[in-house]
C-alpha cells in the first residue's frame, strides 16, 4: 500500500491567545480519494488548507505531504485553490499560463488552453476585465491543469452559479486519479456530497465524524447534508 | 447534468438501481459494450469509485461482464437476464402492492382499473 | 528560481517605469536647448523665459517624478505581490522565502541605480547641449586618461593598492546605502503588514511616514554626535599620528567601518523581514 499523501500530526493553531482554531488535529488523506471537509463557517476548514499550504505557521504539530515534511519543497505536489482570487494585477491569461509553466513543472499547458476553449474564455484578455465568475473557472482551471498529487480546494462552489457548480464538479471528476488525492471544503454539502468519496464533519476546530460518504447514506438512511443538520442542530 | 439522489440509500446503490433497469430494458442492449466507469461517473456528476461500487454489484448480479483490457460488456447470456427481469418485476410489484395497500387500495379497485384500461 | 522570480519583479516594475526613463531623457533635449538659448538665441526677455522655464522646469518635474515614481513603484509592487490576495498565490510557489525576498531586493536595487543613472545620462545630455561643457567632455576624458597614465606611471606600487583599496570600498558603500534604503523601505512596509490586523494599507503609510518625521526629528542630534565623536577621535588621532601613511590607514579603516555598520544593517533588517514572511504572515 502506498504511503498516505498527507498526514496532519496533532496541530494546533490559534489566532488570539487562548482561541484556538485547530487544537490537537489529526488528519490523514490516501491516493485516489476525493475528500470532503464539510462545517460552517469559521470551522478551521481554511486553517488547515493554508497551513498545509504553507500560508500560515502551526503553533505545533507536524504536516507530512507525500513523505516529506511541509516545506517550499512539498509545494511542488500540492495544487491549491484559495478562496480569493489571487492573480497578479494586470496580467493576462495568457500570460497566467506562462507563469505556472514557468513555476511548475506539472502544469499541462495543452489541457489548460482546452479548458478555457471549452469555456470561450478569451486568453489574451487581462483577467482584472473578467466577471467575478469567469475569474474563478480561470483560477480553477489553472490549480487543475497541475498533475498536482494533492488538490486542495477552498470553497469552490461558493460563490458561483449553478452551470459554473456543475461544471467544477464535472472538472474535479473528470480529474481524477488513484495517484493523487482532492481536499474540498465548503459548506454546500447537499451539492458536493456524490462527488465524494470521503467526508469529515468539522466544527469548531475538531472533526466530529468520517468515513465512506456513500456507506455512510446507508447507514443511517440519510444524505450527508441532512446527517449533517443533525449532528450540528443548533 | 447530474439527476438528483434521494437521500435516504446510497447513492451507488440507485445507480445500480437506475442501470440495472437499463440493462433489463434493453436500453443498453445485451452483448453491447458498456460505458467506461469514467464516463459514466462525468453523467452523473458522482465520484468514479461509487460508479466502480455499482458496476461491481450488477456484475455479481452476472448482468455485467468485465473483460480485460476490453472493457465491461452487457452479458449474452439470456437466461441471465430473464430470470433477473422475472425477479426485479416480482420486486417492483411487490413494492407497487405493498405501497397500494398502505393507502387503501384493494384488488376491486385494481380490477376495475385493469378492465377501464383495456376497454 | 531566483532567475524566474527577479524576470517577473523586474517586467512589473519596468512596465511602467520605462515611460518615465524615456521621458526624463526625452525631456533632457529641450532642457539643453533652453539651457543654450540663455545664451544666444532669445533677446526678447520674455519668449526666453516661458521657453526656459517650461523646458527646463518640465525637465526637473520629470527628474523629481521619477525619483519619487520608483520608490513608489518599487514599494508598491513588494507589498502587493507578498501581502495581498496575490501573496495567496507568491507564498504557496515551490521557492524559499529567502529566494523571493532576495530577488525583491534586488530588483528594488536594481531599479534605484538605473534610476540614477538615467539621471547621469540626461545631465550629461543637456551639458552636450552647452557649447563650453561639451567641449570640456573630450578635454575632460582627455585630462582623465593622461592622468590615470602619469599615475600608473609615477606612482609607487603600493600607493596603486592604496588607490584600488579606497576605489573599492567606495564602491561597496555606493552599493550598500541603496540596499540600505530599500531594505528599510521593505521592511516598514513588512511591519505595516503583518503586525497590522485590519487596514494594513493604512498601517504601512502610517509607518512610513511617522518613521519619516521620526528620522528627521533624529537626525539633527545623531549627525551632531557622530560629528563630535569623529572629531574627537580626529585629535586623538593627529595626536598619535607617527607617519603620513597613518592618515590613509584610519580613512581605510573609517571607511571599512561605516561598509561594516551598513552590511550588518541590511543582515539584521533582511532577516526581521525574512522572520516575519515565515511566521507573521497573514494573509486577507
Amino acid at each position: 500500500m502506498s504511503e498516505p499523501i498527507l498526514v496532519c500530526d496533532k496541530l494546533c493553531k490559534s489566532y488570539k491567545k487562548g482561541v484556538p482554531v485547530l487544537n490537537n488535529f489529526d488528519f490523514t488523506v490516501e491516493p485516489g480519494r476525493i475528500i470532503g471537509l464539510l462545517g460552517p463557517n469559521g470551522c478551521g476548514k481554511s486553517t488547515l488548507l493554508k497551513l498545509i499550504a504553507g500560508l500560515l505557521v502551526p503553533d505545533c504539530g507536524e504536516i507530512t505531504v507525500c513523505g516529506i515534511k511541509r516545506s517550499e519543497e512539498t509545494n511542488k505536489y500540492i495544487s491549491y485553490l484559495p478562496e480569493r482570487p489571487y492573480f497578479s494585477t494586470r496580467m493576462s491569461v495568457d500570460e497566467m499560463i506562462s507563469f505556472f509553466k514557468e513555476f511548475y513543472a506539472d502544469f499541462d499547458e495543452l489541457i489548460a488552453r482546452k479548458m478555457l476553449f471549452d469555456l470561450g474564455i478569451n486568453p489574451k484578455s487581462q483577467v482584472k476585465t473578467l466577471s467575478k465568475g469567469t475569474k474563478e473557472k480561470v483560477q480553477l482551471i489553472l490549480v487543475m491543469s497541475r498533475r498536482a498529487k494533492l488538490y486542495m480546494l477552498d470553497e469552490p462552489i461558493g460563490g458561483v452559479d449553478p452551470a459554473a457548480r456543475d461544471y467544477i464538479l464535472s472538472t474535479i471528476i473528470g480529474n481524477y486519479n488513484e495517484e493523487a488525492s482532492v481536499i474540498i471544503t465548503t459548506h454546500l454539502i447537499a451539492d458536493i456530497e456524490p462527488v465524494l468519496n470521503d467526508f469529515a464533519f468539522m466544527y469548531q476546530g475538531k472533526i466530529h465524524m468520517s468515513g465512506d460518504a456513500d456507506e455512510t447514506r446507508n447507514t443511517y438512511g440519510k444524505s450527508l447534508d441532512q446527517l449533517f443538520r443533525e449532528v450540528f442542530r443548533c | 447534468m447530474s439527476w438528483r439522489f434521494d437521500p435516504g440509500s446510497s447513492v451507488s446503490g440507485q445507480i445500480a438501481y437506475s442501470l440495472r433497469i437499463k440493462i433489463l430494458t434493453g436500453e443498453y442492449p445485451s452483448g453491447s459494450q458498456f460505458p467506461t466507469v469514467r464516463s459514466l461517473a462525468l453523467e452523473l456528476g458522482v465520484n468514479p469509485n461509487t460508479v466502480q461500487k455499482a458496476l461491481s454489484v450488477l456484475e455479481g448480479e452476472g448482468l455485467l461482464e468485465s473483460r480485460t483490457t476490453v472493457g465491461r460488456f452487457v452479458t449474452e447470456d439470456s437466461d441471465v437476464l430473464s430470470s433477473a427481469l422475472t425477479a426485479f418485476k416480482k420486486s417492483f410489484l411487490e413494492s407497487v402492492f405493498s405501497k397500494a395497500d398502505e393507502i387503501g387500495i384493494t384488488k376491486n379497485d385494481f380490477e376495475s382499473f385493469l378492465s377501464n384500461k383495456e376497454g | 528560481m531566483l532567475k524566474k522570480c527577479f524576470k517577473y519583479d523586474f517586467k512589473s516594475v519596468f512596465k511602467i517605469w520605462w515611460i518615465a526613463a524615456v521621458t526624463v531623457l526625452g525631456l533632457s533635449v529641450p532642457a539643453g536647448i533652453a539651457y543654450e538659448s540663455l545664451r544666444e538665441h532669445f533677446k526678447d526677455p520674455a519668449r526666453r523665459f516661458i521657453w526656459e522655464n517650461s523646458a527646463v522646469g518640465a525637465f526637473w518635474f520629470s527628474v523629481m517624478a521619477i525619483l519619487i515614481l520608483t520608490s513608489v513603484l518599487v514599494a508598491v509592487r513588494f507589498y502587493i505581490n507578498f501581502f495581498s490576495d496575490e501573496g495567496y498565490l507568491t507564498f504557496t510557489l515551490p521557492v524559499k522565502r529567502s529566494t523571493l525576498l532576495f530577488s525583491k531586493i534586488l530588483s528594488g536595487f536594481v531599479f534605484y541605480a538605473l534610476t540614477a543613472l538615467v539621471v547621469v545620462v540626461s545631465l550629461a545630455v543637456i551639458g552636450l547641449f552647452v557649447p563650453a561643457v561639451g567641449e570640456s567632455y573630450s578635454c575632460l576624458t582627455a585630462e582623465v586618461l593622461c592622468e590615470f597614465i602619469l599615475i600608473f606611471k609615477e606612482v609607487p606600487l603600493k600607493d596603486i593598492l592604496w588607490i584600488i583599496a579606497y576605489a573599492l570600498e567606495l564602491v561597496l558603500m555606493a552599493i550598500l546605502s541603496p540596499l540600505v534604503s530599500t531594505l528599510f523601505l521593505y521592511t516598514l512596509i513588512t511591519l505595516g503588514a503583518t503586525i497590522a490586523k485590519r487596514h494594513k494599507v493604512a498601517a504601512t503609510i502610517g509607518l512610513m511616514v511617522g518613521s519619516n518625521y521620526l528620522l528627521s526629528a533624529l537626525i539633527i542630534p545623531v549627525v551632531l554626535a557622530i560629528g563630535l565623536w569623529v572629531n574627537a577621535t580626529l585629535h586623538l588621532f593627529s595626536d598619535k599620528m607617527l607617519g603620513e601613511y597613518d592618515w590613509m590607514y584610519f580613512v581605510l579603516f573609517a571607511f571599512l567601518f561605516v561598509i561594516a555598520v551598513l552590511a550588518t544593517v541590511c543582515a539584521f533588517l533582511g532577516n526581521v523581514i525574512q522572520g516575519c514572511l515565515e511566521r507573521k504572515l497573514n494573509l486577507p
